[in-house]
């Protein structure tokens, strides 16, 4: 056997005793309280309903080629918009990088063992498959027609299962709130000796952000939810015009949630990014404070825009002029940030890594997504562009271009070390870029058509529309098979990639002073705390083939000793 | 606005239709003119970056500070100047939007699954809308069911009418000619069948209302009343010709010898002019979630109390014409037997 | 790991011993805190972010009820009369005294007594099945009248309430007690008899607090019992209002017979003689939409208790097993913080549902 040095066994390639390895079979990961396995689980769960979810939006597009109906009836087209939309935001977009990036780096990142209550996140996982079997029960039932929104009166009167989905939905809330309740804890009380909060991560600013939304929000939608169902079971009146109820008050309570939602999806998004951004350009990311500070301005001020999606719906004017003035301010701190990554980008050492080319990617589609945002917080102009595919087209840009985009730039980053592999750069390249081309060409003729007048929703359109819709068609399936593309690469390098270090980008996060895998309990070693981006605590060395942290010469040095065996109780 | 600049605009914005839309799209291209130059800017400085400060063997990064404040305060105060300026403009055109014109004529709306009903001053009611240019209108707009949208792009003008509530809105169209209306809140299966057409007359509104006298029921054949009935009222839902949608077909409705419920009971008839017949297909229209038919959704709402007696007889009359899936408008003026024959069959017994 | 040629470098001091130190833990930390302080701290920051999360929960429904009351504020006052105060009141009473001994409980395990700890927790179970109890008299009552939630609602006031005092409703609230009651009380005895002290204990104390359910259920039929025969002696509603005028408390409980608008006005002063002795249209099915809400608030606020009763159960086992120390108190701390906040939201409750003037 080669020497192997300390220095090799602390910060290259784990050799035994891994956390994947620590123990085996199906019930050491059904019950286990591992961050990193929990997040590894929520891995499959996420990408699944994107698959499936993806496929329904194949269909989708595939049936939208010709304006009439082609292969589906419209009732089973309404069905498909409603379940693409509803296991894409419930299933996918909301829980993807908090549940998987956020479980697996958050805790490391503060060179803690676990987050503060494994048990809460290990129920929170257990929510995730109940409200993802609820999903399944509506699938094999009579499906769903209501759109994602459940808008009532037509959500208590149509004949599809309201109720099943409602209470997935209602069960996925709770998921998302235990997860957000152990992030706030763990991150206020288990940060290391030296990281004031000055000094933490960008990602742990972005999902403490996140978390607080997701903790003051989700109760909000449940309650909406918990009474939509017995409005259906009971007819209560509170929301059924027919039974003297209101449907705007519905709406007001529905997105109350849903507005800050949107945020739940994008602020962690703009953490990896801000925290990769850093890493790849290896320079310290500028103007911290200012990015870390606009995510929890944009958290507090996602509360107060809710009503700018009701334009239209007969709330008071002088509500939708309060909600439209909010809204505005909204786009200033997401400025600030696009401001600071280029200026992070200026004279910095930029590694086009694939992480790297998501990054730019990302600036690209978000700053689409976001500029859109004008046309629909202004009100004269919103109001002819409300309900068409204007809105689809924005919001897919800041959803899929934005939170998508960085959730898989962040599994490439983090991929060395989930599963102590790397991935094939070319091939990463190559499948962001086809990523890249087949959304911009599925999303921006829609762009074009929602200006035009085309609504959303809408089964059958008129043949003037045609040319945007089969160019959107012909994105979907490229953006497609580049999402499958990207994740094979993934698996492929979990099996097969080359074995990577503790620490192959040089980041200067706790996160990868561990071994890649991490072992059970994360560090085999004492955690050395410096500020997250001062990228000269680690250096380069060839002997792991990673970097290695600089550690503070001592003139004493301790008796020789015997290695410590990596424990793994 | 420059010439080559709205030829250009015709290729991602509808025609200019009513007095808002000029003004809707001067602020639609001032926000798309800010928007170009910002993300050309923010993207050759990202891509220049990208190329110039790559990392390469030989190359050493210069020492960079890593914030500026001044920086900071002019990327906020600079886009919050010009957000404060959309904001000022679209608040603007929405308060032009919200305050009708003192002349605006009103027209009644009922939208319903799938289908709209314009109901003129005069009385008569279309499921198309006519409008006379340069008039301005307000619609005071109700719904039957559930929520629904009224929305003509060419008119820059959209309004969600909800269940229970009255909603209003107004415009005053500027440009003869035909435009698609288009429901814009999901309102179910027919959702997007929901389009109808919007001509906006050159003629005068007097002249106009003048030309579409009302239908008068008592002096149309009860066959052609019931048409027209199936059209404002039931079309949106079933189709006499047999095709597929949410609610039954009527094609052989009136020859129907046996009918089976979702819950599993059954009726039969003996030919549509026993009372059975006739008494189910009152109640069906009355209290529709009484028997629903097997393999359909219970959705339709009620239309007690919309459609009287009368009508329902001539809707009967016209079951009765569409048996075989076609319709032909009856040729010859009604008369008066047949007037009666109508108002009889609608008074059938409960 | 035999044949590695172990290199010593500067990476040495690295190398945590902390695997080996769990000796220093407690036996009720967790691995991943270092002290039990912080083990408290974030259990402490955690109970409270899932107050707020509580709090917001309700928060919607307290939005719905304002925005209903702003709209039809004479639906609100009309129908309140149908609840009873007095039994609202000796909840109200009965929750603030929880509170009391839970606060106790939990000073008590902080001084690491766990005897006293075991105590409080019981009278605050006992206090919590009594709520439950009255509540499930007030609740069969109301389902005997029809005053039902939205659509349900099929309160006639013409018609004659000759309900049995015990109604059927009553009885299905009470089969799931009494036969939990029934399972403590054997699992109690057979323990108790086969010297398992600690899960007799237990199992007794699950008992009587099943038992503090069925008092509750006495004390409101009791309650209602005193109040029936004034109801059935009154043809004349007229008259009962007029006669009960001046006893605030009768006339309102009688309101669940009595045509709205009279007690309206003897509620408001004004002379019930103006009230027409026929006003007894039916109710507006309107006053559906305020049931609607006062089941769904009450409702959720008692599967609050119920939930409450369970985390209870759990400190007061925990309790008798004589686990709380001063240095680990943690969960009586946050149990008792969740069942103070369930009370503050009765608080709340009470005066909103049956206080309305």
């Amino acid at each position: 056997m080669a020497t192997v040095t300390q220095k090799q066994q602390l910060f290259g390639h784990a050799p035994t005793n891994h956390y994947l390895d620590a123990s085996r079979g199906v019930m050491s990961w059904i019950f286990t309280l591992d961050h990193k396995r929990i997040a590894i689980m929520y891995m499959y769960g996420v990408i699944l309903s994107l698959f499936l979810a993806g496929i329904f939006a194949l269909v989708l597009r595939l049936e939208l080629y010709t304006p009439g109906p082609w292969f589906l009836t419209s009732a089973q087209y309404n069905q498909m918009f409603t379940l693409h939309g509803a296991v894409m935001v419930f299933l996918f977009i909301i829980p993807s990088i908090p549940a998987i990036i956020g479980n697996f780096v958050l805790p490391m990142m503060l060179g803690a063992k676990d987050v503060a209550f494994p048990r809460l996140n290990l129920a929170s996982l257990w929510l995730y498959w109940a409200g993802g079997f609820f999903f399944i029960v509506v699938l094999a039932t009579s499906g769903l027609d209501t759109g994602w929104t459940f808008y009532t009166p037509y959500s208590t009167t149509t004949s599809t299962n309201v109720i099943a989905a409602t209470l997935g939905a209602f069960i996925l809330g709770f998921s998302s709130i235990f997860t957000g309740l152990n992030f706030i804890v763990t991150i206020n009380t288990m940060r290391p000796k030296g990281m004031t909060w000055f000094r933490m991560p960008l990602l742990l600013w972005g999902l403490y952000s996140t978390s607080i939304i997701q903790v003051l929000a989700t109760p909000v939608l449940g309650i909406t939810l918990l009474l939509l169902i017995v409005e259906r079971l009971l007819k209560l009146g509170i929301f059924d015009p027919a039974y003297g109820g209101d449907p705007l008050l519905y709406q007001h309570f529905f997105w109350f949630y849903s507005h800050p939602a949107v945020y739940i999806m994008i602020l962690p998004a703009m953490g990896v990014i801000s925290e990769m951004l850093g890493v790849h350009c290896r320079k310290e990311v500028f103007g911290y404070k200012f990015i870390a500070l606009s995510s929890v301005a944009i958290a507090l001020l996602g509360f107060l825009v809710w009503g700018h999606h009701m334009f239209t719906s007969g709330q008071s004017e002088m509500a939708s002029l309060v909600f439209s003035a909010i809204t505005f301010s909204v786009a200033v701190p997401s400025a600030i940030k696009v401001f600071n990554w280029l200026c992070t980008m200026y004279r910095g050492d930029i590694n086009l890594s694939t992480p790297m080319m998501y990054i730019m990617s990302f600036i690209f589609l978000f700053g689409i997504g976001g500029l859109t945002g004008l046309w629909l917080g202004a009100l004269s102009t919103d109001i002819p562009l409300h309900d068409t595919y204007f809105v689809v087209a924005h919001f897919h840009y800041v959803m899929v271009g934005g939170t998508m985009t960085s959730l898989l730039g962040g599994l490439f980053h983090w991929w060395p070390k989930m599963s102590g592999r790397m991935y094939n750069e070319p091939l990463g390249k190559l499948f962001c870029l086809l990523v890249f081309i087949g959304f911009n060409l599925t999303f921006f003729p829609q762009f074009i058509m929602g200006s035009l007048g085309m609504p959303r929703r809408y089964h059958e359109y008129q043949a003037v529309y045609q040319i945007y819709h089969q160019l959107s068609t012909i994105g979907a399936f490229t953006l497609g098979i580049g999402i499958f593309g990207a994740v094979m690469t993934l698996v492929y390098a979990w099996f097969f990639g080359r074995k990577a270090s503790g620490n192959p980008w040089g980041a200067a996060t706790l996160e990868w002073q561990s071994s890649s895998p991490p072992s059970f309990h994360n560090f085999e070693h004492r955690v050395i705390v410096s500020a997250p981006y001062d990228f000269s605590s680690v250096v380069y060395d060839e002997s792991v083939d990673g970097y290695v942290p600089v550690v503070p010469k001592r003139e004493a040095a301790p008796a020789p000793q015997p290695t410590p065996a990596p424990v793994s109780n | 606005m420059i010439n080559p600049l709205q030829s250009l605009a015709q290729f991602y914005l509808p025609k200019q239709a009513s007095n808002f839309a000029a003004e809707t799209d001067f602020l639609f291209n001032a926000i798309l003119w800010i928007s170009i130059v910002s993300f050309v800017a923010i993207v050759v400085v990202m891509v220049w970056f990208a190329v110039i400060y790559r990392r390469r063997p030989g190359y050493v990064p210069k020492p960079s500070p890593s914030h500026s404040l001044g920086l900071e305060l002019l990327w906020t105060i600079g886009p919050s100047l010009i957000l404060i300026w959309i904001f000022f403009e679209g608040a603007n055109g929405y308060a032009t939007l919200k305050t009708p014109s003192n002349d605006a004529e009103v027209i009644e709306v009922t939208a319903l699954q799938f289908g709209w009903q314009f109901t003129y001053p005069n009385g008569e009611v279309t499921d198309t809308l006519h409008l006379s240019v340069n008039q301005p209108v307000r619609l005071q707009m109700t719904s039957n069911d559930v929520i629904h949208s009224f929305y003509v792009p060419e008119f820059r003008a959209k309004m969600d009418i909800m269940p229970g509530r009255k909603h209003s809105m107004w415009f005053k169209p500027t440009l003869i000619g035909e435009y698609k209306l288009f429901c814009t809140e999901y309102c179910g299966e027919g959702h997007s069948k929901m389009v109808r057409d919007v001509i906006v007359h050159a003629e005068p509104w007097k002249e106009m209302l003048r030309k579409n006298v009302r239908w008068r029921e008592d002096q149309n054949h009860p066959v052609a009343n019931g048409h027209r009935l199936y059209k404002l009222w039931c079309g949106g839902c079933h189709s006499y010709d047999g095709s597929a949608k949410t609610g039954p077909s009527f094609k052989g409705l009136a020859s129907l010898t046996n009918r089976e419920f979702a819950d599993g009971s059954s009726l039969s008839f003996s030919g549509s002019e026993s009372d059975e017949w006739q008494d189910y297909i009152s109640e069906s229209i009355r209290k529709p979630d009484a028997k629903i038919v097997k393999g359909y959704p219970n959705q339709m709402p009620s239309f007690e109390g919309k459609l009287s007696p009368e009508q329902i007889g001539y809707i009967i009359r016209f079951l009765r014409e569409v048996d075989g899936g076609t319709y032909t408008e009856p040729a010859k003026p009604a008369t008066e037997s047949e007037v009666e024959a109508g108002a009889e069959a609608a008074v059938a017994p409960q | 790991m035999a044949t590695t040629n172990v290199v010593r470098d500067e990476y040495s001091e690295l190398v945590d011993l902390e695997h080996s130190h769990d000796h220093e833990h407690g036996q009720f930390i967790a691995h991943h805190f270092h002290s039990a302080e912080q083990q408290f701290d974030s259990g402490k920051l955690g109970i409270w972010l899932f107050l707020v999360t509580e709090v917001l929960f309700f928060g919607g429904l307290f939005v719905a009820y304002i925005i209903y009351r702003y709209n039809r504020p004479d639906v609100f006052i009309d129908a309140h009369h149908h609840l009873d105060t007095l039994l609202g009141g000796l909840n109200t009473i009965v929750l603030l005294f929880s509170s009391l001994t839970m606060a106790w409980g939990v000073r008590a395990a902080q001084l690491g007594d766990n005897r006293t700890t075991a105590i409080s927790v019981l009278a605050t179970m006992v206090c919590a099945a009594l709520f439950l109890g009255v509540k499930a008299v007030e609740y069969s009552h109301k389902w005997d009248l029809g005053l039902l939630p939205g659509n349900l609602f099929s309160y006639d006031p013409l018609a004659k309430h000759d309900h049995a005092l015990i109604s059927n409703y009553l009885v299905m609230l009470c089969v799931p007690f009494g036969v939990l009651l029934l399972g403590f009380l054997l699992g109690a005895i057979l323990n108790l008899n086969t010297g398992k002290k600690l899960i007799g204990q237990f199992y007794g104390g699950m008992a009587i607090t099943m038992l503090g359910y069925f008092a509750g259920v006495g004390v409101g039929v009791l309650w209602m019992a005193t109040m029936t025969p004034k109801h059935d002696s009154h043809d004349d509603h007229h008259a009962a209002v007029v006669v009960a005028a001046d006893a605030v408390r009768p006339v309102v409980f009688s309101a669940d017979d009595a045509a709205p608008k009279v007690e309206t006005a003897v509620v408001d002063g004004a002379a019930a003689a103006e009230a027409p002795a026929g006003s007894t249209a039916p109710l507006d099915k309107s006053l559906g939409v305020f049931f609607s809400i006062y089941y769904c608030m009450t409702g959720l606020h008692a599967v609050h208790i119920i939930a409450g009763i369970a985390a209870l159960a759990w400190i007061f086992y925990r309790s008798l097993a004589a686990q709380w120390r001063p240095d680990y108190f943690g969960p009586v701390d946050f149990v008792g913080l969740y069942w103070h906040l369930v009370d503050l939201i009765w608080i709340y409750l009470f005066p909103l549902m049956y206080l309305i003037r």
